[in-house]
């Protein structure tokens, strides 16, 4: 083995075999994921295992037609396993149910929506004669999804079945047989013309589904703070815990260059004939797997625990290996600069928190004032913060290039000062 | 051609030179001895021999090879039993041993036939699965030793390697320098213990304040200091110490008196005649004298000519 990996493999050994270590390497993050999930998610009443006849209300102020398919959607075949809806017309009682727990979520669908979709104007043959692009003039409704705070993930569910309904009447299918039923029904086009002109319509409705905003979705939790609706505490808390945790066992790897210089073994492994600069790659290897290692067991675990959907796995692993090397980076930066392993310490500990409070491990990044967002950009947290969140929220592997290429660099930089350092100091 | 040669060697922590132009060489075979109190300059002079620390001025030779030009190649050559304990704490004496056999390129058969001697030479083959921190401080330090022999390098150097043990792993310390010196290796032992400079070496150094003040075989040594004997007296109060040595010195025939750890150590060359004297004057001072020692010419008696302190000061 050259004495490089025997270094990296004394690391391991080491690493692993340090109780106190390895406690606040897995036991603690975990310890913290959990009770986020409890304060914040319910979690208890909700893991994954028990999503499935998710609660939901329906309320419909609707009596047009569209509404039943909204309706008829809920109940039918597909969601079976998932969702169990129960219809009320009482506005407030579905609130309440929400309000008390015993629905997920209650999805209340306006007077206007079949209106909106189909209006009355045109089914009485009034067609208005303004626009060319455009012939039918419509008023927009809003569908409300009011959500149970409680229960992220099943609330978000209900959700995202309102949206791919909307989906399909908005950009899809739906309104083109609409349109072109209505077309045909005003003598507009004949029916040889319709596979053509719905094909078109189709087409141009799914390319700019904006237009096309007739109806649009509302999502609101009780409490009164205005809130990003994509933000789930519990996904979130998992790189968070991960990245605050990678920090502390990685500023250990880093003062244990320290605690070698001290305990002696340092001057002797430089008697042997290995150079200064082999000896640091192969404990900064060390760390480097350490960490990788933590990160891929926090979370797998996560992902797991909470069901977490990452939209690109090469841009994970990616986003992980960077974010390690940079904490690296900035454990031998510390190393360096600190003429004591307790100094490390100290100095460690006060970075990782500063770091931690202005990238927004302690808050959802989105909360913090937008100079600190964009400060903290000096900081592994926030990048992989800002990557871990877009992966978590479906988006795919671009989404995190830019956060890769900046932590790498970040590492890189901190490599070459350190090492600069670290040679004056050792040769 | 010598093991090693020094030119001038110098070594400075800021503004204070803790090693002053020292010359010496050694034999290929030999033990050396480099004798010297605490601060004296031996760990300094072992560092820059060893490539650890660089020479503010001069150089020195590992079988020809500059310590400053060259230190990969020098290392080698060269084993180190540093003087603070060295080892992982966390790890066994095996997974120590191969640690650090590995960091010598060791490997595979040869690598555990050598772990597998090591232990047997340093007894803790039995021990070899517990980690070290479960350790005495007598068998870390066999270990320290053994770290330093697993790669059977040509030269040696051991620091102090038998500060704070029990007699009798001290005494296996010795043995087995002894018998891997009879067996080809050279030695360089930094110690301030005289008697141990004594047994080992066949050549001394005596360093102090960083300059080497005098070098020689032990003949040559105490020949320095003529047919004198050393006479200890052992004494009850240390306070007492200065005012004795200094009534004592007034003595003609006492040519050196000076105090040490509850010790008064003389210089006299007739330590029979003086004795019924040296018992009046610590009568008459009422000081309790609780041993006398005497012995024939040794290298601290060199130490105390040649510096006017005892060597354990
Ligand atoms: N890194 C250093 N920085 C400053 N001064 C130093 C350093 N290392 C050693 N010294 C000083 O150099 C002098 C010689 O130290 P050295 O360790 O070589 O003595 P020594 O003979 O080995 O003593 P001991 O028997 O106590 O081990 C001492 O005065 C010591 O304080
Ligand atoms: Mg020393």
């Amino acid at each position: 083995m050259p004495p490089v990996l025997n270094i990296t493999w004394k690391e391991l050994l080491l690493n692993f075999r340090d109780r106190s270590g390895l406690i606040l390497m897995f036991i603690a993050p975990f310890a913290l994921i959990l009770v986020i999930g409890a304060a914040f998610g319910g979690f208890s009443s909700e893991t994954s295992a028990t999503i499935g006849q998710i609660p939901v209300v329906l309320v419909n102020h609707d009596q047009g037609e569209f509404s039943t398919y909204v309706i008829d959607a809920f109940y039918s075949e597909d969601l079976s396993d998932l969702v169990s809806p129960s219809l009320n017309s009482d506005e407030s009682q579905a609130r309440l149910a929400v309000d008390n727990d015993q629905a997920a979520a209650a999805v209340i669908i306006p007077a206007n929506f079949s209106e909106s979709i189909y209006p009355k104007a045109l089914q009485n043959g009034e067609f208005p004669n303004n626009s060319n692009d455009n012939p039918f003039q419509r008023e927009t409704s809003t569908i409300e999804v009011y959500r149970n705070p409680s229960r992220v993930i099943s609330s978000g569910i209900i959700r995202s079945i309102v949206d791919t309904i909307l989906d399909r009447f908005v950009s899809g299918g739906l309104t083109t047989e609409i349109n072109i039923l209505q077309m045909i029904q005003f003598g507009l086009i004949t029916l040889d013309q319709a596979p053509e002109i719905g094909e078109k319509l189709g087409r141009e409705a799914a390319n700019n589904p904006i237009e096309n905003d007739w109806v649009s979705l509302k999502t609101e939790n009780f409490s009164s703070e205005p809130q990003q609706t994509e933000f789930d505490w519990l996904t979130y808390s998992v790189p968070s815990m991960a990245i605050l945790y990678l920090m502390f066992t990685i500023n250990a790897a880093g003062r244990s260059i320290l605690t070698e210089k001290n305990q002696g073994t340092l001057s002797r492994m430089l008697v042997t004939p290995t150079t200064a600069t082999h000896i640091i790659g192969g404990k900064m290897l060390g760390a480097i797997l350490t960490g990788v290692l933590q990160m891929t067991v926090i979370l797998l675990g996560g992902t797991l625990l909470y069901s977490i959907q990452w939209g690109s796995y090469f841009g994970l692993i990616l986003l992980t290996l960077a974010i390690v090397a940079a904490a690296t980076g900035w454990s031998m930066i510390i190393a360096a600069f600190s003429q004591t392993p307790g100094q490390a310490s100290a100095i460690g500990t006060a970075i990782t928190l500063t770091f931690a409070a202005a990238a927004g491990n302690f808050l959802p990044r989105g909360a913090l004032p937008e100079w600190l967002q964009n400060a903290s950009l000096i900081t592994p947290n926030g990048w992989g913060l800002e990557g871990y969140t877009n992966l978590s929220l479906g988006n795919g592997f671009e989404s995190v290039l830019p956060a890769i290429i900046a932590l790498f660099i970040m590492a890189l930089v901190l490599f070459l000062i350190s090492s600069l350092i670290f040679r004056r100091q050792y040769q | 051609m010598p093991l090693i040669e020094t030119k001038d060697l110098v070594k400075k922590f800021d503004n204070f030179t803790a090693v002053k132009k020292i010359n010496f060489h050694i034999q290929q075979g030999e033990i050396f001895g480099l004798l010297g109190p605490n601060g004296a300059g031996k760990t300094t002079t072992i560092s820059m021999l060893s490539t650890l620390l660089k020479p503010s001025n001069g150089d020195a030779f590992i079988s020809g090879h500059s310590v400053v030009e060259e230190p990969l190649l020098v290392r080698q050559i060269i084993g180190v039993v540093p003087q603070e304990i060295a080892l992982y704490d966390d790890l066994t004496a095996e997974e120590n041993l191969k640690f650090w056999g590995r960091m010598y390129r060791m490997s595979g058969k040869e690598l555990t036939r050598q772990i597998e001697k090591v232990l047997e030479q340093i007894g803790l083959t039995d021990r070899k699965k517990d980690r070290v921190e479960t350790y005495s401080g007598g068998m870390k330090r066999r270990l320290n030793i053994g770290v330093g022999l697993l790669h059977q390098p040509q030269l040696l150097f051991m620091d102090e390697p038998t500060v704070g043990i029990d007699p009798q792993s001290r005494r296996k310390i010795l043995d087995t320098v002894i018998e891997l010196n009879q067996q080809g290796l050279t030695v360089l032992y930094t110690t301030h213990y005289m008697e141990e400079a004594q047994e080992l070496s066949h050549r001394v150094g005596i360093i102090d304040h960083g300059e080497m003040i005098a070098i020689g075989n032990q003949q040559e040594l105490t020949e320095m200091v003529g047919e004198y004997d050393t006479m200890r007296l052992h004494i009850q109060a240390q306070e007492d110490g200065q005012q004795l040595a200094a009534r004592l010195k007034e003595i003609p025939e006492i040519i050196e008196a000076s105090t040490a750890d509850h010790e008064i150590v003389i210089i006299t060359p007739t330590a029979e005649d003086v004795l019924p004297t040296v018992i009046n004057i610590a009568n008459q001072l009422n000081i309790k004298i609780r041993s006398i020692d005497i012995q024939e010419p040794n290298l601290e008696a060199v130490f105390l000519h040649l510096t006017g302190r005892a060597l354990r000061d």
